[in-house]
C-alpha cells in the first residue's frame, strides 16, 4: 500500500506543473467569462431599456433575469472545460508513452520495482482519476 | 546461481534465442561475449522478467524471479532508466523510497569516487557521466547479482577506467555479475568465465584462468577462433 501510494504521488508529481496551469487557465477563463458573460448582459439590457422605453422591471418580466445557465452555455465556460478534457485523454496515452518510448525507458525502472506490476498499472489508473475529479472538484 | 535453462524467444518469426543455457555465479564476474544482435541484451531483459520468454526458464538462486527478487538481482542497461529532469539526488530519494537495499552511505562514496555532484540534474550531464550515474544506481542497491549491459559503450576512456575500477573493488566482490560486451578487451582480465553467444545460442562457455593456464589461450584467441572459423 505504502509503495502504490508512493508511486501515485511520483505520477501526479510528475504531471503536477502542468495541472496548475490547467486550473488556472480554468479559473482565469471562467471568472472573467463570468464577468464579461455578464457585463454584456447588462449592456445589451440596457439598450434594450433605452430602445423600447422599457423600466428594469418590465424588461426583467419580459427577458428574465441574467442566469449562471446564461454562463454555463458561454464558450469562456465551455471551452476551458472541452480543452483539459482534451489535455487528460491525451495524458491517458502519454502518461505509458513516454515511460515506453524515448532515450530513458523510465519503464525498465518502474518493472524493476520490487513491488507486483499491477501495482503501476493502478498507480496510474489512479493518478488519471484524481486528475480528472480533481479539475471537477475545481469547476 | 543465475541459471538460464533452454531459453528461446522469438521477436515475430525471428527466432533471437534458440534455446540459451549457462549459468552464472555467485562471486564471479560472467561475460556474456557475441557481436550485435546476437542476444546478449534479450537475455539480460529476460533474466529480469523485462521480455517474456517463449519457453525454457531462468533460475535465480533455484527460484523463478517474482517482486522480491528484484531486491537481490539488479540490471543495469546500457542507458539510464531514470527521468532526465531529474536531480541525482531525487533519483537517489526514489530508489531509497522502493528499495529496501538501497545503500545510501555506499551511493555517497560512490558518488565522491565518480567525483558527481547530487544537484545536477540527469539531463545535463555528459554521457560518460550519465553511464556512471547508471551504474551507481545499480551499485548502491545491496544485491547479490548485477547485469550489466554494455557498460563501457561510447564513453570516453576516463570514465571507461574509473568504471573498470569499480570491477576490482569491493564494490563488485562476493556479487555475482553479468556483463555483456562486444569489446572483450576492456575487461579482459577482469572476468572469470566467459560465455559465447552467436546466433542466438551459447558456442562456447569457459573458465578464463582455466582457458589461460592449461590451453595458454587469451578470451580474444578464443574468439578468434570461434567466430572467424
Amino acid at each position: 500500500m505504502k509503495n502504490y501510494l508512493q508511486l501515485v504521488n511520483f505520477e501526479i508529481n510528475r504531471f503536477f506543473k502542468l495541472y496548475l496551469i490547467l486550473i488556472g487557465l480554468t479559473i482565469v477563463s471562467q471568472l472573467s467569462g463570468a464577468m464579461i458573460v455578464s457585463k454584456i448582459y447588462m449592456k445589451n439590457a440596457k439598450q434594450m431599456m433605452a430602445k423600447r422605453q422599457f423600466s428594469m422591471n418590465q424588461y426583467i418580466e419580459e427577458y428574465g433575469t441574467f442566469s449562471f445557465g446564461q454562463f454555463t452555455y458561454s464558450e469562456w465556460f465551455l471551452l476551458p472545460i472541452f480543452f483539459c478534457i482534451a489535455i487528460l485523454i491525451i495524458y491517458v496515452f502519454f502518461i505509458w508513452y513516454r515511460d515506453w518510448f524515448g532515450k530513458n525507458t523510465f519503464i525498465y525502472r518502474l518493472l524493476m520495482l520490487p513491488l507486483e506490476r499491477i501495482t503501476i498499472y493502478f498507480a496510474k489508473l489512479t493518478t488519471i482519476m484524481l486528475l480528472v475529479l480533481g479539475l471537477i472538484a475545481c469547476k | 546461481m543465475i541459471e538460464v535453462k533452454n531459453v528461446k524467444k522469438n521477436y515475430g518469426r525471428k527466432q533471437v534465442l534458440k534455446g540459451l543455457s549457462f549459468t552464472a555465479e555467485k562471486g564471479e564476474i560472467t561475460c556474456l561475449i557475441g557481436i550485435n544482435g546476437v542476444g546478449k541484451t534479450t537475455i539480460l531483459k529476460a533474466i529480469m522478467a523485462l521480455t517474456p520468454i517463449n519457453s525454457g526458464e531462468i533460475l535465480i538462486d533455484g527460484e523463478k524471479i517474482r517482486k522480491e527478487s528484484f531486491e537481490k538481482i539488479t540490471f543495469i542497461p546500457d542507458a539510464i532508466t531514470m527521468l532526465p529532469q531529474m536531480k541525482i539526488c531525487e533519483a537517489f530519494a526514489f530508489m531509497a523510497d522502493f528499495y529496501k537495499n538501497w545503500n545510501f552511505q555506499r551511493a555517497e562514496e560512490l558518488l565522491q569516487f565518480f567525483k558527481l555532484d547530487p544537484t545536477e540534474r540527469i539531463a545535463n550531464l555528459s554521457k560518460g557521466n550519465t553511464a556512471k550515474v547508471n551504474m551507481l544506481l545499480g551499485l548502491a542497491l545491496d544485491a547479490d547479482y548485477l547485469l550489466m549491459d554494455e557498460p563501457f559503450s561510447g564513453i570516453d576512456i576516463f570514465s571507461r577506467e574509473q568504471i573498470t575500477e569499480v570491477f576490482t573493488s569491493h564494490l563488485i566482490e562476493e556479487r555475482g555479475v553479468i556483463i555483456t560486451t562486444h569489446e572483450i578487451s576492456d575487461i579482459e582480465h577482469l572476468i572469470d568465465r566467459a560465455v559465447l553467444i552467436d546466433n542466438g545460442e551459447v558456442i562456447k562457455e569457459f573458465s578464463v584462468e582455466e582457458m589461460r593456464e592449461n590451453e595458454g589461450k587469451s578470451v580474444v584467441d578464443i574468439m578468434r577462433g570461434v567466430y572467424q572459423r
